[in-house]
């Protein structure tokens, strides 16, 4: 058993385009589908059991639909990525994943 | 104050720029960027109905400019062989500029990267920032002008100061050399300004070979009187000629200015036409070209910064005409065709690209402005991945009466006969409620989705929101 974050970045490392003055009118760009950090409790074989959304209360794992794997950008910062979409005990299907270079679970939209 | 002009001939530029030096540097894209705007025509004369300039003119120089700046910011390699690369993306890079160091071990601009290291193993090899020395120029050129009114860059790092009638507020001429330099001590450090060459003498032509043949805080300064005798000394190398006319004459055994003109005219004319009349103009001292107000052109600017460095060709240009669309839709730009734009980025890790390009005919059409800066940027590609790209519009076309012939078509929209709208164009009842917005809240709370990086296996990098403020 082992328990993801709930973590304070909600970025996973990636923050919108704020901050950088370049002179003249700047369009401001805002990333969709920024990953958003949730609590995750996994069983032995680290499959969730239960996902819990910040501010939310827990809810069961009754399904994986699919999994797939994401390794790219090695040659800057590596992304590492097991992603899982999974049904809830309410019903809805939330797109997760693992984030295999800081250990912390994720949930995704798109 | 002294004249040295049998040193003119051997000021180490170190740099492939200049009118004798320049010979690698005279075509293609180094040209554009190493020469800067106005250093191709500081010496073609003035229309005759342009009345206005000054006589008196004082050349700065900062030889080796962006090397030098490179050093300002890393004080570190001061101390170690450098070279600057030319600018551009080429499986052949060369060398642009290099320290004295680099220079002592045999490097020299125009080398292949592949021969500068095999000459000098602890080479330092730098990227070139050309934002970075198109911002100290603009300082330079800011800080000069509360000194005089008349100012004229020529290209990055040399720049010609109209003195005419500034003899009562500053002084005598060298008094007047110090007050320039002092106005430069004020925005650059020290090292930078120390090693500015000033010359001062009647007309360009004598103020540049003036400051070819100074040296760092010595100024050489010519009079009027003097000016005939100062440039007879002067190697024909100086001549702001054709580099085959200076190498032809140099065959023909005429070394200096002094020997050019004991040529009666129409000899010259007859060997090498209007530029032989020109040459024996300067070595005279007979022709002074005045130094000419610079108009500085206002540009439009705007810039988009990417969420996450991007690398797609195709991604650039989706950003491209996003950013053409928000360019011709501020107010600055209506009423006016655009000629002259520019591309930019900043890249990832640091350093800068740019690439330049005249419009055939003014336009105010999106496709117009950006096909011609995406055919630059297939032939100088990015040499990095972008974090910000960059678009200025820098020259623009009359004033039109007929402002709705550029403008978005205000009679186009859903609510309006039912009319498709076209690429970019916002229905007016859309701008209406956004300006309300706008006036409530202070920004424009609406967004577009646009694509960034529609294959990029990270979804969080497919698409993002765009202000939307049309």
């Amino acid at each position: 058993m082992s328990d993801g974050n709930d973590g304070n970045d909600s970025s996973g490392g990636h923050r919108p385009s704020e901050g950088r003055s370049s002179g003249g009118y700047r369009p401001l760009l805002r990333p969709l589908a920024q990953p958003k950090p949730v609590t995750v409790r996994t069983d032995e074989h680290g499959e969730p059991l239960y996902v819990r959304m910040p501010g939310k209360t827990a809810r069961r794992v009754d399904a994986v639909r699919e999994r797939w794997r994401i390794d790219d950008e090695w040659w800057r910062e590596s992304i590492s990525r097991e992603y899982r979409t999974v049904v809830l005990d309410d019903g809805r299907v939330v797109t997760l994943y693992h984030d295999l270079a800081e250990g912390s679970w994720y949930a995704q939209m798109g | 104050m002294g004249m040295a002009a049998s040193r003119a001939q051997s000021v180490p530029t170190h740099q492939g720029r200049g009118w004798v030096q320049d010979k690698d540097a005279q075509n293609g894209w180094t040209q554009d960027w190493a020469s800067g705007p106005g250093s191709a025509t500081a010496f073609v004369p003035a229309a005759p109905r342009v009345t206005t300039g000054s006589r008196q003119a004082l050349c700065l120089w900062l030889p080796t400019f962006e090397l030098r700046l490179e050093l300002v910011r890393s004080p570190e390699l001061d101390s170690t062989s450098v070279a600057l690369l030319s600018p551009g993306e080429s499986t052949r890079r060369t060398v642009w500029q290099v320290s004295e160091r680099a220079h002592d071990a045999g490097v020299r601009p125009g080398q292949l990267v592949s021969q500068a290291v095999s000459l000098c193993t602890s080479l330092t090899l730098l990227e070139p920032d050309p934002a970075h020395y198109d911002a100290a120029m603009d300082t330079m050129l800011e800080a000069l002008g509360e000194l005089t009114p008349v100012l004229e860059p020529a290209g990055r790092g040399r720049v010609f100061l109209g003195m005419d009638g500034l003899g009562r507020l500053f002084g005598s001429p060298p008094r007047q050399v110090d007050r320039a330099l002092r106005s430069l001590f004020r925005v650059f450090p020290a090292p930078l300004v120390a090693a500015t060459r000033a010359g001062m003498a009647p007309g360009k032509f004598g103020a540049w070979v003036a400051a070819t043949a100074a040296r760092s805080g010595e100024p050489v300064i010519v009079t009027a009187e003097t000016l005939a005798r100062f440039l007879g000394r002067c190697p024909v190398s100086v001549l702001p000629v054709d580099p085959l006319v200076v190498q032809r004459l140099e065959r023909l055994g005429i070394r200096s200015l002094g020997e050019l003109r004991r040529f009666p005219e129409p000899s010259l004319v007859a060997q090498f036409g209007a530029k032989g009349k020109s040459a024996l103009a300067w070595s005279t001292g007979r022709r002074i070209d005045p130094v000419r107000p610079w108009h500085r052109p206002r540009p439009i600017r705007v810039s988009l910064e990417f969420p996450n460095p991007v690398g797609l060709t195709g991604t650039l240009h989706g950003a491209l005409d996003r950013l053409v669309e928000r360019a011709l839709s501020r107010p600055a730009r209506r009423g006016r065709s655009v000629t002259g734009v520019r591309m930019g980025a900043h890249l990832e890790g640091g350093g800068s690209w740019f690439v330049e390009t005249v419009l055939r005919e003014p336009t105010a059409q999106r496709e117009r402005i950006a096909a011609p800066l995406r055919a630059k940027m297939a032939i100088v590609p990015p040499p990095k991945a972008v974090e910000t790209l960059l678009l200025e519009l820098t020259h623009f076309g009359a004033p039109s009466a007929q402002t709705g012939l550029f403008d978005r078509k205000d009679e186009s929209g859903r609510d309006v006969g039912g009319y498709e709208l076209g690429q970019g164009e916002a229905p007016p009842s859309l701008r209406d409620a956004v300006k309300e917005l706008k006036l409530r809240l202070g920004h424009s709370p609406l967004y577009r989705v646009v694509e960034v990086d529609p294959w990029s296996r990270i979804p969080e990098r497919r698409h993002a929101l765009l202000s939307f403020d049309p």
